[in-house]
């Protein structure tokens, strides 16, 4: 039977866990984070909030696959730039 | 090379592979609008999962991101018993397989700070926003303190929409 019984590092590490589960709660105020959180454009956040799971990530997998397209052609340009001004030995 | 999510949940859950997103992927679920370049997944280290991992990304030719071409490493189950966290480029892009993780500990300690939701046709574990902040934090890394200022931002927003 399959199981996730705790290993031999689960119990060397048990102690860290431990601590980890003392970890400062996710909305503990800190003046760093409070700092940055000034320049968090919230409306973006509006808008993928009122998606379902599936939206946000279909809209993540297509602005990375844009991302993507973009770099082979910027790659690509940069590759003809380079070639057209080789100075020949 | 970036990673799909859409390739990665389609390749392990039909295989039955247990495993968390956590991650830049993990905050996009929760609604960050940042784009990440890696999948990041804390796998379980039963015997039974550990097979099926090996078998499902057999195909795809992991190996170790960032190492030099030719090194004997040898994607199967002794490899993955040996060692924990794994950083791989493979044919449909990057994935980290992670044994365990800083502030949330292993596969089995995380579940109960995940939910199941649906993505891509298929269901899989994502860890909540909650843990994802306190992952986040504990890493310990000055390139984390603006999605961590992002994804207070969602928990702060999500409580009042």
């Amino acid at each position: 039977m399959e199981t996730d019984r705790p290993s031999t590092a689960d119990a060397l590490h048990h102690d860290y866990v431990e601590s980890a589960e003392a970890l400062a709660p996710a909305d503990a105020f800190d003046p760093v984070i409070e700092a940055y959180k000034k320049d968090v454009d919230r409306t973006l956040l509006w808008e993928t909030l009122r998606m379902t799971v599936d939206e946000r990530a279909r809209n993540m997998q297509s602005a990375i696959r844009s991302l993507e397209k973009l770099r082979g052609l910027a790659a690509r340009d940069t590759g003809k730039v380079r070639a057209q001004t080789e100075v020949p030995t | 090379m970036s990673a799909d999510l859409d390739k990665v949940v389609q390749i392990l859950v039909p295989n039955q592979v247990r495993f968390i997103l956590i991650g830049g992927w993990a905050a996009a679920l929760h609604g960050s609008a940042r784009t990440t370049l890696d999948v990041d997944v804390v796998y379980s280290r039963s015997r039974e999962n550990i097979q099926r991992l090996v078998a499902a990304l057999k195909p795809f030719a992991p190996y170790l991101r960032g190492a030099p071409p030719g090194l004997p490493f040898h994607w199967d189950e002794r490899t993955i018993r040996n060692g924990l966290n794994f950083t791989l480029k493979t044919s449909f892009g990057n994935l980290d397989l992670l044994g365990e993780v800083v502030g949330g500990g292993t596969y089995g300690q995380l579940l109960p700070h995940s939910k199941e939701v649906e993505a891509f046709g298929q269901r899989f574990q994502l860890v909540n926003l909650e843990k994802l902040i306190q992952l986040k934090r504990a890493a310990g890394r000055p390139k984390d303190l603006e999605p961590i200022a992002e994804l207070q931002a969602l928990l702060e927003d999500r409580k009042n929409l």
